[in-house]
């Protein structure tokens, strides 16, 4: 494939795990074997890397309705589950953005932040493919951003889950799913 | 169920076109469109019939240049919802004193004045219903719990032509997000 000159990667929620988030996660997802690989790529071809991470206030008053679900606490301040993940860990040149929702583009200035760089294409890898892969790419996708998601770099609660919500996201944009492999043998436009 | 007293109901792209778009094809299809139809009118006449939980009608609706349509044509869908083809579908179409917002995405938070509108009302629980169920009512459910929102999303009054596994799939992740937010008009009504 070829990646346009306006692209950018959006590393969503590679935290550190501290063993404390009350979160589902698939078993068998090879997210930590790509995403270095991939986010080297983007680095070497001086395409703009955004790593964005979730955090809430340790007093939990931002959580609004995200404990109504499956997801119990997690990601909150003062604990090392807000930290960026060593396997991942953003170098200077990466721009960060911490979110309080699902969508990175709820609450953050992550639209300007593109708009200011010129940004049309965004690249997303990360977790979890069915929450917040999901509703950033469908938020992307509303705000007129073409959008690619690295099917075997994003990690989702549960496979059935991940699968649909693929699926989806390639009903919004046909071209929308791609590999690692297409990343790694791609030409920059 | 008890309906809090700050609810509200959505009718999300209850609507109709003078240019019919043949995407419930099969028979299979046809006939889910019917149920979907005939539950989504019992649906909005019993919320009618309690008279005071304030009903938003949404609609999709695209300019006639399609210059606002974004990237909405580069997946399944094809030019839909233009400006001079589309109306409310007439069984359930607003009557005095019911509220309409038009959208432009699939989201009816994205880039509307349904929030404004929520506030003004006091509007803390939101019923959810129309189509299609795992995109405009799906995109719709999440971004209203993402802004707070208590969400229940009458299943049975949802419809797409997409396959089964796909609108259970949407209703999953809904779950996912709160527990119990999908209920039946059974439950709904009970």
């Amino acid at each position: 494939m070829i990646i346009p000159k306006h692209s950018a990667l959006l590393v969503i929620d590679l935290q550190y795990d501290d063993g404390n988030d009350e979160i589902p996660i698939m078993k068998g997802s090879t997210t930590y074997q790509n995403a270095p690989s991939i986010i080297k790529y983007f680095r070497k071809h001086k395409l703009p890397v955004i790593q964005i991470k979730e955090a809430h206030r340790a007093d939990r008053c931002d959580f609004g309705r995200e404990l109504d679900g499956t997801e119990g606490l997690h990601c909150l301040e003062g604990t090392r589950a807000v930290e960026y993940n060593p396997l991942t860990e953003p170098v200077e040149t990466d721009y960060l953005i911490t979110k309080r929702r699902y969508s990175a583009f709820l609450g953050t200035d992550l639209d300007l932040l593109l708009d200011c760089l010129g940004v049309k294409t965004l690249f997303l890898i990360g977790g979890l493919t069915d929450v917040c892969v999901h509703f950033t790419a469908v938020d992307a996708h509303q705000s007129d951003y073409f959008f690619y998601v690295v099917t075997d770099a994003v990690t989702g609660s549960d496979w059935e889950a991940h699968k649909y919500a693929l699926l989806n996201m390639k009903y919004l944009q046909r071209e929308s799913n791609i590999t690692t492999e297409d990343i790694l043998t791609a030409e920059v436009e | 169920m008890k309906i809090p007293e700050n609810s509200a109901l959505l009718l999300v792209d209850v609507q109709d076109s003078k240019v019919k778009i043949p995407v419930y094809q099969s028979e299979e299809q046809k006939e889910r469109q019917n149920i979907y139809h005939e539950n989504v009118r019992k649906t909005t006449e019993y919320f009618r019939s309690l008279k005071n939980v304030p009903i938003i009608h949404i609609i999709e609706l695209h300019r006639d240049d399609l210059i606002d349509f974004g990237r909405e044509l580069d997946g399944s869908e094809h030019v839909h919802c233009l400006e001079k083809d589309s109306f409310f579908w007439e069984p359930t179409a607003p009557i005095e004193g019911e509220y309409t917002v038009p959208k432009r995405r699939y989201s009816a938070f994205f880039g509307t004045d349904l929030e404004i509108l929520l506030r003004g009302l006091g509007a803390r629980h939101l019923f959810i219903c129309g189509a299609m169920t795992d995109i405009c009512v799906h995109f719709t459910a999440v971004d209203a719990h993402q802004r707070n929102y208590h969400i229940h999303v009458i299943k049975d009054a949802c419809g797409t032509h997409s396959p089964a596994g796909v609108a259970k799939a949407a209703f999953d992740n809904i779950e996912y997000f709160q527990r119990g937010s999908v209920i039946t008009m059974e439950e709904l009504m009970k």
